[in-house]
């Protein structure tokens, strides 16, 4: 049982899973220990690749996007994880839905049915190119316009590139469960490939801890999000797969990594102490007039010299040490800090 | 000793908005707001305690872009025209409203105006000079945030990321005459490896959502209540959930007091319109002015608010304030019997939230200080270098992705509102990195075309677009601005690689995006050997 699909679950949920499951003292584990327990104890090999249907229909990706209320409508600043002060909704038009067309791979989702599309069966080759490419321009891939129209009489904005003339396909994380993926392919590429294997499916070839899935795209498409699953590695490829199951890969991607869903497992512990630093350090603090130190307003020139100096944090190391030695200094220190 | 202790962050940032072209550019009044409402009344306060000996401790993030304004000739002679019509209009309204129960609010407007003119004479122009001021005694340790509030994360290369970083800290020194020992990642956007970055630059400490310290590896012992370090030995701040609820929360948060100002009630569309037109923007649409009078009151409609009583509304941030206090150090004392040491509670919040959004919250973070004095720092305010200095020695993870957006990923900035933007971001990087590497040593125009090219890629970059973007708020602006910028830096790009820069080009394109006169392009050609 993956840790995704028990993070939605209640405790009490969890807890009769734990119980079925045959996990001891499952009534007294968080909701954190009982997930991990829970995936510790399935014998489901981790991140399978499970190819669920692609959907063309457009959907935003934006989860609670109410808690934007309380950003200023007109200022910069995050969406913090968390609620709104204040109400401040007037100003905060609900985030939009694209109208765009965007193609979303679930990796690993086991509910789902898995509706696959009709294969591309093999074309001539010039069906195939007015598959792929705009013949007017010879794109692929090519970017979508913004997704917000202007207002009425609003600056546009000056004209950007379509394309860049590279081959090139772009992992990006957005969450733990979602990866996005963009392309850009060059028309030469792709007639090559195209002659290479004689007309082939489009696919997006994941790869993630020794598995690989491959999924057929439409290279015009140049936008998906993939659900995948949480703490694994991820590279793609856009190929073209043969009629004999061959693939012809044309662009690879840059590798990333998605989020851990939950706490570490891990729980032995190295500690790391300021050496050499220490000293300068509190001499920089009262340079700076922490704490209770008073400087003149208009020394900050000598004090910069002064800090340049005797300021070297790259002479920092690591120090392995035991925690009872952590507890005593900061014992000891804690009196310095006291007003 | 104390029970805890207490680092309150706040995180100060605007975008880069200086329209030369425009006289009356209505996106700069983010900054002029700002000023008006956040900066100046923080700073005030915050002089205040010192001169009334209360211990203050405040780490707080200057970003560049904001730095870059606030030292702008042409923006700090827009913001004194721009607080002189306030000031006019205060005037009127003092003797409009002088006999109505709108009295009161309308003197506050009236002197505050005068305040900030005071203020902007005393600094000529550029309260940066305060800030330093008050670092100078101890109460502000300034960081700095990525040079134009990247969101990290989401960048290709590394010297992306890299140069974000040197060219803030570059500006940083610029303005404050050291370098820094802090930074607010922008957006709270870490992934594993930025610290080696951080490292590269000096930075000892940075913030990092409540899930990035806990969903670390290992598992920290005491959660985001101490600092960890990176293996690069940048320790990270995690951010405490419990004091941010207090102020962020719908159900809970101080600011939906029913006494506090109701920000939505505003002269600009309250006021007979011959009457408020000459204070408006020149397109004669109607906008907030700032001048509001009129409270929470409760949940009623607009039209039923009930008059803004600035007294009591002030005296309530103050017991808020109290409350905070009291409310952390039982916090504290919990924690410590958990974690078996006082605990750090560090509360980040955006600066802006403070004055222009909560109009008290400045008098709120006043009375924090105040109350935890009072109470004989049970808890006891520190800042980042100091805690650091005081407690060097801590345990060693690896933090998780994270940032402090909705669902505390990506998602805000990579989600089908704006991830038409990467595939020019992206690009613009790869060729920014080839360019810094094919010409070591440009001079002339070249050297110029260069440099301004980075500037183009960082404006481009900052996080604030995709924002907006997502937030369906100024959307036109914030697409036009990625566009712009991206098209001059491809038009440049241009002219460099077919050898025929064009001067009028590269001077004009200087001239419209200033920010960071000292850049150099070549931190985009890796790190120096």
């Amino acid at each position: 049982m993956k840790r995704e699909t028990l993070l939605p679950l209640t405790v009490k949920e969890l807890r009769a899973l734990a119980a079925k499951k045959g996990i001891p003292k499952a009534s007294s584990l968080v909701k954190a220990e009982l997930i991990e327990a829970l995936a510790s104890s399935s014998k489901n090999p981790a991140p399978t690749a499970k190819i669920i249907a692609p959907t063309t229909e457009a959907k935003a990706t934006i989860k609670n996007s109410a808690t934007a209320k309380k950003i200023s409508a007109t200022k910069k600043s995050a969406t913090k994880n968390n609620s709104s002060a204040k109400t401040k909704s007037k100003k905060n038009a609900p985030v939009s839905k694209s109208t765009r067309t965007r193609k979303r791979i679930s990796l690993t989702s086991p509910k789902r049915k898995n509706v696959l599309p009709t294969a591309i069966s093999p074309k001539p080759l010039n069906a195939i190119l007015s598959k792929f490419i705009s013949t007017s321009s010879l794109r692929v891939g090519a970017p979508p316009t913004p997704h917000n129209p202007q207002a009425p009489g609003a600056n546009p904005g000056l004209p950007i590139p379509d394309h860049y003339g590279r081959d090139r396909l772009v992992l990006m994380v957005q969450d733990p469960l979602h990866i996005f993926a963009y392309w850009e392919l060059q028309a030469e590429t792709v007639a090559r490939a195209i002659n290479d294997t004689h007309g082939g499916d489009p696919v997006l070839v994941i790869h993630t801890s020794g598995n690989t899935e491959t999924r057929s795209v439409d290279l015009r498409g140049g936008n998906y999000y993939l659900s995948v699953s949480a703490d694994q590695d991820y590279e793609a490829e856009l190929a073209l797969r043969s009629t004999n199951g061959a693939l012809h890969v044309l662009v690879r991607s840059n590798k990333v990594r998605t989020p851990a869903p939950s706490i570490s497992q891990r729980i032995d512990e190295q500690w790391m102490g300021i050496e050499n630093t220490e000293g300068s350090f509190h001499e920089l603090l009262e340079l700076a007039g922490l704490p209770g130190q008073v400087a003149g307003a208009n020394s900050v020139s000598r004090l910069r010299d002064q800090r340049l100096a005797t300021w070297n944090w790259q002479h920092s190391g690591v120090t392995s040490i035991s925690s009872a030695v952590l507890s005593s200094h900061n014992r000891s220190s804690s009196a310095r800090l006291s007003p | 000793m104390p029970d805890g202790y207490l680092m309150m962050v706040l995180h100060a940032h605007l975008p880069f908005v200086r329209h030369p072209e425009d006289p009356h550019f209505l996106e700069e009044r983010w900054l002029f707001e700002a000023i008006t409402e956040t900066y100046i009344p923080l700073l005030s306060r915050l002089e205040l305690l010192v001169r009334d000996g209360v211990r203050a401790r405040l780490t707080m993030t200057w970003s560049p872009p904001l730095c870059e304004m606030l030292a702008d000739p042409l923006l700090q002679g827009r913001y004194r025209l721009h607080v002189s019509r306030l000031l006019e209009l205060a005037e009127q309204e003092v003797h409009a409203k002088q006999h109505s129960p709108f009295a009161e609010a309308a003197r506050m407007y009236r002197d505050h105006y005068r305040y900030c003119l005071s203020i902007y004479e005393r600094f000529q122009g550029n309260i940066l000079t305060w800030v330093c001021q008050l670092r100078d005694l101890g109460v502000i340790e300034p960081i700095t945030c990525g040079a134009t509030h990247g969101f990290l994360p989401l960048m290709l290369t590394s010297e992306a990321r890299r140069a974000q970083i040197a060219i803030a800290v570059r500006n940083y020194r610029k303005h404050f005459g050291c370098d820094p020992k802090g930074i607010w990642l922008p957006e709270c956007g870490y992934v594993p490896g930025l610290e080696f970055l951080l490292k590269e630059q000096g930075i000892r400490f940075f913030f990092i959502d409540t899930h990035g310290v806990n969903f670390g590896t290992p598992r920290p012992r005491f959660g985001v209540y101490a600092p960890v370090f990176t293996e690069a030995g940048v320790a990270a701040f995690g951010r405490d959930p419990e004091s941010s609820r207090s102020v962020w929360s719908a159900e809970v948060g101080y600011p939906g007091d029913s006494l506090y100002r109701e920000f939505y009630r505003d002269l600009g569309y309250d006021g007979d319109y011959d009457y408020v037109k000459s204070f408006l923007h020149p397109d004669g649409v109607r906008r907030n002015l700032g001048l509001k009078y009129h409270a929470v009151t409760g949940k009623v409609q607009l039209h039923e608010k009930a008059p803004y009583l600035p007294a009591p509304a002030f005296a309530r941030a103050m017991q808020h304030g109290a409350d905070f206090v009291t409310k952390r150090v039982e916090q504290a004392r919990h924690l410590a019997q958990v974690i078996g040491r006082a605990p750090l509670i560090v509360s980040p919040y955006d600066a802006e939230l403070f004055g222009h959004w909560w109009f008290e919250g400045t008098q709120f973070i006043e009375s924090i200080y105040r109350a935890a004095q009072n109470g004989g720092h049970q808890i006891l305010p520190v800042s980042g270098s100091e805690y650091l200095g005081e407690f060097p020695i801590h345990q060693v993870i690896t933090p998780s992705a994270s940032s402090w957006g909705d669902a505390g990923y990506n998602g805000v900035w990579l989600n089908p509102s704006n991830d038409w933007i990467y595939r020019h971001l992206h690009a613009a990087e790869e060729r920014m990195v080839a360019l810094a590497q094919r010409f070591p040593n440009a001079d002339g125009y070249l050297l110029r075309a260069l440099n301004q090219m980075a500037r183009e890629l960082l404006l481009a970059q900052s996080s604030d677009w995709a924002f907006i973007m997502t937030t369906a708020t100024t959307v036109p602006y914030a697409v036009r601005r990625t566009r712009d910028h991206i098209n001059r830096f491809m038009g440049l790009h241009e002219q460099i690689i077919s050898n025929q820069i064009q001067e009028d080009s590269v001077r004009d394109i200087e001239w419209r995006d200033s920010a960071f006169q000292e850049i150099d392009y070549h931190i985009y050609a890796g790190p120096r050997r």
